[in-house]
């Protein structure tokens, strides 16, 4: 279980002024500015849970994980990951967590994936009942026994995230950490790393916390959706609760041949109309609500405004509900 | 104890295989090394020519001296904090901290891997160089060699402090060259081993003997020697101990204040 409370991260970025003037003035007197990366964060997260913690980059996605690992300490706020302050308590903390950060590996870069293996295996303690039987379950998914002995330098991006996901689970940990595991990786490698995942959630009762970029990762992994966006948690919903407020709403994305800038307003003065805003020059997103419009009538709608060149219906989707909460956070702040 | 080295040896096996892997570089640090050795031996035989003992040195002391200090170096030498202020750097070192494990001790035992490795091959290279070089009766006598390899053991932990608490620097500066370039020189000066203590101004060997650098490398030399003996010689290994506790104990706290510093980009 994981609970965090008022988190806040803050850093001290140095201001450069341009040139060389401004480096020597830098040198003489540095001059900073903080930088909130994290702000008055909180969450609770129950064992078991499988949670996406997404937003944009630069929203503090990773900040807050490298705060709820222990690595990085937190400017003010409390964390307890299954009672213990990761921070304080590093070393304790690490026994129960794994952790893949998909930008780095965590193998040893010129020696067998095995022996890197065989180092985790005495550094926690892992019996070899339990070291056994996970290399079978990663075996089953991954087919690890085809690279495992050779050096990770020399393994295909795709089967070192394989490597570097069994890495991190080889001490069956109790609270799993997965920022961007699948960044950079093609849809079978994907599809595995998706299916390892869910079987640990589902079967050892594993909580995961993941963020990534690609929705689909969430969609098949995640049930509990939390969006950060300029270090503030602006959603934390169910998925199945999102998909209620969002999907029922259809969307239609119209491409017109003229500039309409004043059209979205006018539109969304009407009643069953959730959401209308110009994509960019040529594009209209428009949400209706499908009992009080057909997707024809909404065309003719905006036929009367501007000429229409091309429409296309827009699947409810994660993506889109995602989209929607972004943009009404950029609203809101 | 047993069940702590079961837990970190892992480490000491992964840097000597992954040392031993890079075959190439492997083969051209051992033949700088020789390199080394040698400039330094040509350089003292020119100043030999002139004189027979210098500062208290005959020409076969001041080989063996030049060839222990040759050993150390090459047994801990760069690369154990380059490692460290590179994994501060680019923020590897975030992996390692999500480990159960000791920062300091992990450290340890890949500097440890490390110099087996490279202390091993320095090793064939010295005592072959000495063999050749000097006349090693005098000093074959088992209890100075017995001294001298506790006063060696205690000098490679030395080493390793002060090289991790140079390397923890970078916490602070984001400039890992800088550090780790600046720490050689002093290291160098101040342990001997560029010149030995005796070359230096009184008031320069007071201020060497109060900082830990000579009990890294000027030290176990003058045991090795049999400059300072019984006794002294003890006196000598209970001074290295009381350095590397002090060290060690140091350099974990620093850790501990620098940790909080940590800022890792990206990602």
């Amino acid at each position: 279980m994981i609970s965090v409370r008022k988190l806040t991260k803050e850093f001290k970025i140095p201001v450069k002024p341009p040139g060389m003037k401004g480096a020597i003035r830098h040198l003489i007197r540095g001059e900073y500015k903080v930088k909130v990366a994290v702000e008055s964060v909180d969450f609770s997260i129950e064992q078991g849970e499988a949670v996406a913690y997404i937003g944009p980059n630069g929203a503090g996605k990773s900040t807050t994980i490298k705060m709820l690992t222990g690595i990085l300490k937190p400017t003010s706020g409390e964390i307890l990951v299954n009672g213990i302050d990761p921070q304080r308590h590093r070393i304790q903390n690490a026994k129960n967590i794994g952790v893949v950060f998909g930008q780095r590996t965590q193998l040893w870069w010129d020696i067998p994936v095995e022996e890197s293996f065989a180092l985790l295996k005495n550094i926690y303690e892992v019996p070899d009942a339990v070291y056994n039987e996970n290399l079978k379950l990663f075996n089953e998914i991954f087919g690890l026994s085809e690279f495992i002995g050779r050096s990770a330098r020399k393994l295909s991006l795709g089967q070192r995230m394989r490597a570097d996901l069994a890495a991190a689970l080889l001490h069956n940990p109790s609270t799993v950490f997965l920022d961007e595991p699948t960044i950079g990786l093609d849809i079978g490698t994907k599809e595995a790393m998706r299916e390892l995942i869910q079987r640990i959630n589902r079967e050892k009762g594993v909580t995961i916390i993941l963020t990534s970029h690609d929705l689909k990762d969430v969609e098949d992994i995640c049930r509990r959706i939390i969006v950060i966006d300029g270090g503030r948690i602006i959603c934390d919903k169910e998925i199945s609760q999102l998909t209620k407020e969002y999907a029922m709403d259809r969307g239609l994305q119209i491409t017109l041949l003229d500039m309409q800038k004043e059209l979205p307003a006018r539109l969304l003065g009407q009643e069953g109309i959730s959401y209308a805003a110009m994509e960019d020059a040529h594009t209209l997103e428009i949400h209706f609500k499908p009992e009080m419009y057909t997707a024809f009538e909404i065309v003719e709608e905006v036929n009367k405004y501007a000429r229409i060149q091309d429409f296309r219906l827009r699947e409810p989707s994660i993506e889109r509900m995602i989209e929607k909460i972004y943009r009404s956070g950029e609203q809101s702040a | 104890m047993r069940r702590f080295i079961r837990r970190y040896i892992g480490f000491t096996r992964c840097t000597m295989e992954e040392r031993i892997a890079y075959r190439k570089g492997f083969l051209v640090s051992a033949v700088l090394n020789m390199v080394g050795i040698l400039v330094s031996v040509f350089l003292w035989r020119v100043l030999f020519a002139q004189e027979s003992v210098i500062q208290g040195y005959d020409w076969n002391q001041m080989i063996l001296y030049v060839l222990i200090v040759a050993l150390l170096n090459a047994t801990l030498g760069f690369d154990t904090e380059r490692k460290l202020s590179k994994g501060i750097l680019d923020g590897s070192i975030a992996s390692d901290l999500t480990k159960p494990i000791d920062f300091q001790s992990m450290s340890f035992f890949q500097a440890l891997g490390h110099s087996l490795v490279e202390g091993g091959t320095a090793l064939i290279l010295v005592v072959l160089l000495a063999v050749t070089l000097t006349d090693l009766s005098p000093y074959l006598n088992p209890v100075s060699m017995a001294l001298f390899a506790v006063s060696l053991m205690l000098a490679f932990m030395l080493k390793f402090c002060l090289a991790y608490f140079g390397g923890l620097m970078c916490f602070f500066t984001s400039n890992g060259f800088g550090v780790v370039y600046l720490r050689q020189v002093i290291t160098d000066v101040f342990s001997g081993a560029m010149l030995p203590l005796a070359f230096f101004p009184a008031w320069f060997q007071r201020l060497a003997g109060v900082l830990p650098f000579q009990a890294s490398v000027y030290l176990p030399t003058q045991i090795f020697l049999g400059r300072i003996e019984g006794r002294g010689a003890v006196r000598i290994l209970a001074l290295q101990a009381l350095w590397v506790v002090v060290m060690w104990t140091l350099s974990g706290l620093f850790f501990r204040f620098a940790v909080k510093k940590i800022t890792i980009q990206g990602g």
